[in-house]
């Protein structure tokens, strides 16, 4: 009998959200962009096997897909802590002394350059190259909130607060 | 693009005419213009990532690429001035300063005249002789030996991205890519997998276009510089396709083999025609020996041969086989020698099967490549065949429609728009009317469908395996005209041992003559006979079983001509000098046959060969 075959098959794995999402943007090698965005959104960061699997489901070399995932500061290749700290890098943060700023989170948190996350997945800090907000430099960002005018002692001051929120939950 | 309109521009003061739709580089070079380059290369597309091909165009505001930069009517174009000299030595002192170029341990790495580095060379030539910029030095770049055949040092890589295009564009494999961004870009196998896990399949393209030693060849580094060797164009004889190749070779020894930009195959090799070829062989037959007492001694060649003479006139019958791996030459001999000294006609092939070749129009490597409707009927090219299987794969990245009509899976499957299976297409010739009382509709329509498709295309290829049933052929000779075929055919040489009249089939005689060259065979069993006489290159389970061995020359040794499944002759060079004593396997054949006897002349088998 003769077989009409479309796409590649390969062994599929289940991964329900991201068969979800590829669903809805009809497999379309070119929306790989924003299929990676929504399942980063789903997993909150991209797991290896879920590059895989898209790269396969759409048809494009793993290669091509781990270039995009990898190329794009937005997108993480490393699971990220609940509280997400990106600090602004950017010129007018860096003028205005972000990297002591930098310096005493990692040094409250036991971070490095290296390692940006804690070991028990409470927070990620992490640089940007700019949050677009210097007027209000130097900037943090908490997940989605904005904390300008920061100081190192300020700084520290909010993840105690975090520290102390998530110790009484 | 051959008849694109041209157009006239200006380089150096020289006019000069190209065609719409060029680049400057292409252009340039058509005229014999040199402009420096080190991203480019002239079988894969342009990328424009290292500047240092810039060129100043008038007009334009800044220096442009030129092998990015499409070439206009009245473009005036300067290829070096002192503008360009700093670009250019700026856009060398980044790259110098990206990565650590520890010139020195380079296998590359050599002075001025003999660095076979693009680099190194552009180093030189621009005089750079310090770090402008703080370089990246001693960080730690990672080196991934994990590959069998050859090795990655990120340390020396440039970022040209030919490899990642020579993946893509050339192999059609796309293993390679591009990971992360700025400074910490890196060439990268699938989802940054270590390159030996990764879905790479050592046809080593990417290599051969490496511009520095980022990629270099475990088995040929250190061996020399390109000043030191040889390089000969030859033909690979891994299998039918018989793809062009460059063989470097020095002091007797082959050290590497590059894919032959100008042949059908266009650079491309396969793992066995680039790395296995160089791997270690089993011990070489350097002499005759003869079975004396359940072993194997050394004997002289007068001895050995007059041996072999009595024991073959004492046989009642004497039954041949060769490789299809042999030259026309070697095999045109051995025929002649059955025919007019032993009289027997029983004589074949070890293995190889030669589809039927009337069917015609053969299509050509670049036929293949070019396709854009492939049509692959039995026979299993990703696998025998690996150079037409990329060339497949490169068509389907083309936009070819590609149909597999096969009963096995198949590599190719996951590539096709229609799989069909060969039940399907084997009744081309019976009236459908009769078919449809037995069988289903859909069996009847399978030769239709190729039909169709091959209408509908411009460029239709059909490649046919052998062992298929009359009715498959006759399916295929219906097909339109357009169709262009190609026998995907097993063994070496079988297309040329067929106009021999030598075929694959069992053989009786009671002494047994096998002529096996560097063929490895290993796991043929053929039954014990009276007498057995093996002519090989390397001891093997044959050689062992045999009651005499003939050394034989490898193919690198002979000299002759094959047949490739274009129906192409392909000359075979001698590429290295055969160890002492050891004759071509024509010589030793005239000595047996002058020792039984005959007149078998030297000229009868050349006449023999010339007319395959
Ligand atoms: S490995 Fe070689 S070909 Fe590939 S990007 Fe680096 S320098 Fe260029
Ligand atoms: S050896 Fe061939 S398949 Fe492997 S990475 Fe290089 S070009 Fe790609
Ligand atoms: S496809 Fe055949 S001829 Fe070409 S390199 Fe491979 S073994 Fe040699
Ligand atoms: S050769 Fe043109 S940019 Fe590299």
């Amino acid at each position: 009998m003769p077989v009409a075959v479309g796409k590649p098959t390969f062994a599929v794995r289940r991964f329900e959200g991201v068969c979800r999402i590829l669903e809805e943007h009809g497999y379309q090698p070119s929306r790989l962009i924003p299929i990676l965005q929504a399942v980063q959104e789903e997993y909150r960061y991209l797991p290896t096997e879920v590059l895989t699997y898209v790269a396969t489901a759409l048809n494009l070399p793993p290669a091509r897909v781990f270039g995009v995932a990898s190329f794009y500061a937005h997108f993480a290749l490393a699971p990220k802590g609940k509280y997400v700290i990106r600090l602004c890098d950017g010129t007018a943060c860096h003028v205005k002394r972000s990297i002591p700023i930098l310096d005493a989170l990692r040094s409250r948190l036991g971070l490095s350059e290296q390692q940006k996350t804690t070991p028990d997945m409470l927070f990620t800090v992490e640089t940007v190259s700019c949050l677009g907000a210097c007027g209000l430099a130097p900037v943090l960002v908490i997940n989605d909130e904005v904390h300008g005018q920061m100081t190192p002692e300020r700084a520290v001051a909010l993840v105690d607060a975090i520290i102390t929120k998530e110790a009484q939950q | 693009m051959s008849d694109a309109p041209l157009v006239n521009l200006t380089i150096n003061g020289r006019l000069i005419r190209a065609r719409a739709g060029q680049t400057v580089m292409e252009a340039a070079t058509a005229e014999g213009i040199h402009i420096h380059s080190l991203c480019h290369h002239p079988e894969l597309k342009p990328e424009g990532s290292c500047r240092l091909c810039l060129v100043d165009i008038e007009k334009q505001r800044t220096l442009q690429p030129a092998c990015t930069f499409p070439v206009a009517e009245g473009l005036v174009i300067q290829t070096e001035n002192p503008k360009i000299t700093a670009a250019r030595r700026f856009a060398l002192q980044m790259i110098f300063s990206e990565r650590s170029h520890y010139c020195m341990y380079c296998p590359r790495s050599g002075t001025a005249e003999s660095t076979d580095c693009e680099l190194q060379r552009l180093g030189y030539k621009y005089g750079l002789a310090n770090w402008e910029y703080t370089p990246h030095y001693g960080k730690d770049w990672p080196v991934d030996a994990t590959r069998k055949y050859f090795i990655m040092d990120h340390s020396r890589c440039i970022l040209c991205r030919r490899c990642v295009r020579a993946c893509n564009q050339i192999a059609a494999n796309h293993t390679l890519g591009v990971g992360m961004r700025g400074a910490r870009t890196m060439i990268v196998a699938d989802d940054d997998v270590p390159f030996g896990q990764s879905s790479c399949v050592s046809c080593g393209t990417c290599l051969q276009v490496c511009p520095t030693g980022a990629l270099f060849d475990r088995h040929s580094a250190y061996c020399g510089h390109d000043k030191d060797v040889v390089q000969t164009q030859a033909a690979c004889l891994g299998c039918s396709v018989g793809c062009g190749i460059q063989a470097v070779t020095r002091d007797n020894q082959l050290l590497r083999v590059e894919g032959d930009w100008e042949a059908g195959n266009r650079g491309l090799l396969c793992s066995i025609g680039r790395f296995e070829v160089v791997e270690p062989k089993p011990p070489r037959i350097t002499q005759p020996l003869i079975r004396r007492e359940w072993q194997l001694v050394e004997a002289t060649w007068d001895e050995a041969l007059a041996h072999v003479a009595a024991r073959l006139r004492e046989a009642e019958r004497v039954a041949g086989l060769a490789s299809p791996r042999l030259p026309n030459e070697s095999l045109a001999a051995f025929a002649c020698f059955f025919q007019e000294v032993l009289g027997s006609n029983d004589v074949a092939l070890l293995y190889g099967e030669n589809p039927p070749d009337d069917l015609g129009r053969t299509a050509t490597l670049r036929d293949v490549a070019d396709s854009d409707c492939v049509i692959v009927i039995g026979g299993d090219p990703c696998s025998n065949q690996k150079v037409i299987g990329a060339l497949i794969k490169r068509a389907f990245d083309n936009g070819a429609r590609l149909i597999v009509v096969n009963d096995r899976p198949t590599e190719l499957d996951a590539y096709a728009c229609v799989r069909l299976e060969l039940e399907d297409i084997s009744h081309a010739v019976e009236s459908p009317f009769e078919r449809l009382r037995h069988t289903y509709h859909l069996r009847v329509s399978g030769v239709a469908q190729l039909k169709q498709a091959v209408a509908a295309a411009q460029r239709p290829v059909v490649l046919y395996g052998s062992g298929l049933s009359t009715t498959v052929y006759a399916g295929l000779r219906v097909l339109p005209d357009k169709a262009r075929f190609v026998p995907l055919i097993e063994g070496t040489n079988t297309a040329g041992a067929a106009r021999l009249g030598l075929r694959a089939q069992p053989v009786h005689g009671d002494a047994l003559y096998i002529l096996l060259g560097d063929d490895m065979v290993n796991g043929h069993v053929l039954p014990q006979r009276q007498f057995t006489v093996v002519q090989a290159a390397y001891r093997s389970a044959l050689t062992e079983a045999a009651d005499v061995v003939l050394p034989a020359r490898i193919w690198a040794e002979q000299k002759g001509h094959v047949v490739n499944m274009e129906g192409r002759t392909l000359e075979v060079r001698p590429l290295l000098d055969a160890p002492n004593s050891i004759q071509s396997d024509w010589e030793t054949i005239l000595r047996l046959g002058g020792l039984m006897g005959s007149a078998l002349s030297f000229d009868a088998i050349s006449e023999m060969s010339l007319a395959v």
